[in-house]
């Protein structure tokens, strides 16, 4: 596994991981207490699915492309659900 | 297409094994001893070898107040259990964390980490200071998830194959059958292991993060959230009802036997104390509350009330096997034995396969490597066993377990690195097995004519004696049995073309 493959899956499946947390935090309906115990349960099924789809795409760079573009998207859900939340 | 994914997840497999594979077998080593370490207690420690009496808690918590400042503090009180016959009474300051031993004589003495401590701080942060050891188990965690569901797909047999063992086949096939089945049968165990280390190993940092999002940064609220409503000392003196009829009474309105206190403020007017059980086989707690001013009831209550405290004390419950008896974590240990010989011989494969594909028939550095730290741990723990009940409890006991540890670590990876002829991996296991029988024997010489009367009133040293010895006996018992498999394969007696085969039909890699 190259560098860029595993640097993609291990770090930036960390970062889509929490960026999905937080996401998850941010949309769904019920008290805060009960969203961070959700968005901590899902964090390491949400890591591990990004090693996974990091290590299956087509390329090291192509792994770092995908997950970027994951964040880009999970960032924004956050972002608009804490927006609409305040 | 599938055939590109299924290669691929294989690799992942390979890669993520090779970088925490042995990372992984230590931490699923130690976790199989801490889980029966209670039930070793009176193996341990052999002053705990009399019969458990209901020990009052009244006169420890009046000591306790005297020589130490605890108003401001919660105090946990882990009641007498056969398993672990003493009182335990433990808080943390802003310093660390103070812990006392009640004996059945009632005298307290300072509490001194031992064999189970030992065990259980090398399976959550490998004895590595601060929050990194946790954060490394956690990846190492993330890892084991990952190399689960990628073994599992990768293998595109494994309904077929799902009860196929070939013991007569050539070493590398017959291994990998065995890796196999143990990571098929064992998967849900492995799969809930791996999930809840994960989580709790992490979890001090995601719940910062994630608590601080959705709580939109206020601390207070979120901390209020997690740990419910907080009562904060009054700062007025007060005398405290007696907590020992407190427990009857909670006993009688949960319907189960207590099995720890939170004593809250012990000496303040705000006072109280929490009686804990569990009501049910799947781990769910209730506990009723008393003032400590007065004496009176309070409240009876879940002590999960919200999903987020349920979820932490499911993933406890479900890590620890707390929520059951030994009849449990005996199952949980078998099960881990299974894990750590599933994570032994994906290493060893691994070291078969670079060793076919080089075509060398001599072990290489990392074959020597990895005979050095997967036959030396257990050598290193099996030495930790036998010495246990030997040596003092005071506060070098942890030092001295550490030294032992990892000295035996070292000494078996360097000698399997400098001689691997005499410190052979056969070796190495064999007298980890010896070890463990002698632990039993010395122990019982030991005992003399006690013996009889303390394993009649201690329940737990009979099941200790006897899972130490089995433990030893089997590993020689393999030994001996895959040494003859061994001497068949070399003189042709297994079964036609086995000797010659050495490829493996269902690693995706050779076919």
């Amino acid at each position: 596994m190259s560098r860029a493959r595993a640097s993609a899956a291990i770090v930036g499946g960390f970062f889509n991981a929490m960026a999905g947390m937080l996401a998850l935090i941010a949309v769904l309906p019920v008290a805060a207490i009960d969203r961070t115990a959700y968005g901590a349960l899902l964090f390491v099924p949400l890591w591990v699915g990004m090693i996974i789809t990091a290590c299956l795409a087509p390329g090291g760079w192509a792994a770092w492309r995908r997950q970027l573009g994951v964040f880009v998207v999970l960032t924004l859900v956050a972002v608009t659900g804490f927006f609409l939340r305040s | 297409m599938a055939r590109f994914v299924t290669k691929r997840l294989y690799d992942v497999h390979s890669a993520v094994g090779l970088s925490f594979g042995l990372l992984l077998y230590a931490i699923l080593l130690s976790g199989t001893i801490a889980v029966v370490a209670p039930q070793m207690t009176t193996w341990a420690v052999p002053e705990a070898r009399v019969a458990p009496v209901q020990a009052s808690v009244d006169a420890p918590m009046r000591d306790l107040a005297e020589v130490h400042d605890i108003r401001d503090h919660i105090v946990v009180v882990e009641l007498p259990e056969p398993a672990k016959p003493s009182l335990r009474l433990w808080w943390s300051d802003e310093t660390a964390r103070h812990a006392i031993d009640v004996g059945l004589d009632g005298t307290p003495e300072p509490w001194s980490p031992g064999f189970g401590e030992f065990h259980r701080r090398l399976h959550t942060n490998l004895h590595i200071p601060g929050p990194f050891g946790r954060w490394l188990i956690g990846l190492a965690g993330v890892a084991m998830v990952v190399m689960l569901v990628t073994g599992l797909v990768a293998d595109p047999r494994w309904r077929k194959d799902r009860l196929v063992l070939r013991p007569r086949r050539a070493v590398r096939t017959a291994l990998a059958d065995i890796h196999k089945r143990l990571g098929l049968w064992g998967l849900p165990f492995s799969m809930v292991m791996a999930l809840t280390g994960a989580l709790l190993g992490l979890l001090q940092l995601i719940l910062v993060v994630g608590a601080l999002a959705a709580f939109e940064g206020d601390q207070e609220a979120a901390v209020e959230a997690v740990v419910g409503e907080r009562l904060d000392p009054a700062e007025v003196d007060a005398d405290m009802a007696p907590i020992d009829p407190l427990i009857e009474d909670a006993r009688r309105r949960l319907g189960h036997s207590p099995r720890q206190l939170l004593v809250y403020y012990y000496g303040d007017a705000n006072a109280r104390v929490e009686v804990s059980a569990f009501v049910d086989d799947l781990g769910e707690r209730a506990a009723a509350t008393y003032s400590l001013a007065d004496g009176s009831f309070v409240r009876r209550t879940p002590v999960s009330p919200d999903v987020g405290v349920a979820i932490t004390n499911g993933l406890i419950d479900l890590h620890y096997a707390t929520f059951g008896g030994t009849v449990l974590r005996l199952i949980y240990f078998l099960l881990g034995v299974g894990g750590t010989a599933m994570a032994a011989l994906g290493s060893s494969l691994w070291v078969l396969r670079r060793r076919k594909s080089r075509g060398t028939p001599a072990p290489g550095r990392m074959a020597r490597l990895n005979a050095g730290i997967i036959a030396g741990m257990p050598l290193a723990t099996a030495a930790t066993v036998l010495v246990a009940p030997w040596i003092a409890r005071d506060a070098s006991t942890m030092a001295t377990f550490t030294s032992l540890y990892f000295g035996i670590v070292v000494a078996s990876l360097v000698g399997s690195m400098a001689w691997p002829g005499f410190f052979s991996s056969r070796r190495l296991w064999a007298a980890t097995g010896w070890l463990l029988v002698a632990a039993v024997a010395l122990d019982m010489v030991r005992m003399g004519a006690e013996l009889p009367r303390s394993v009649s009133i201690t329940p737990g040293l009979a099941t200790s004696y006897g899972g130490i010895a089995l433990v030893g006996i089997v590993v020689l018992g393999v030994l001996r049995a895959s040494g003859r498999n061994d001497a068949a394969t070399r003189h042709g007696s297994a079964a036609p073309g086995a000797a010659v085969d050495d490829s493996d039909p269902t690693d995706v890699d050779d076919s």
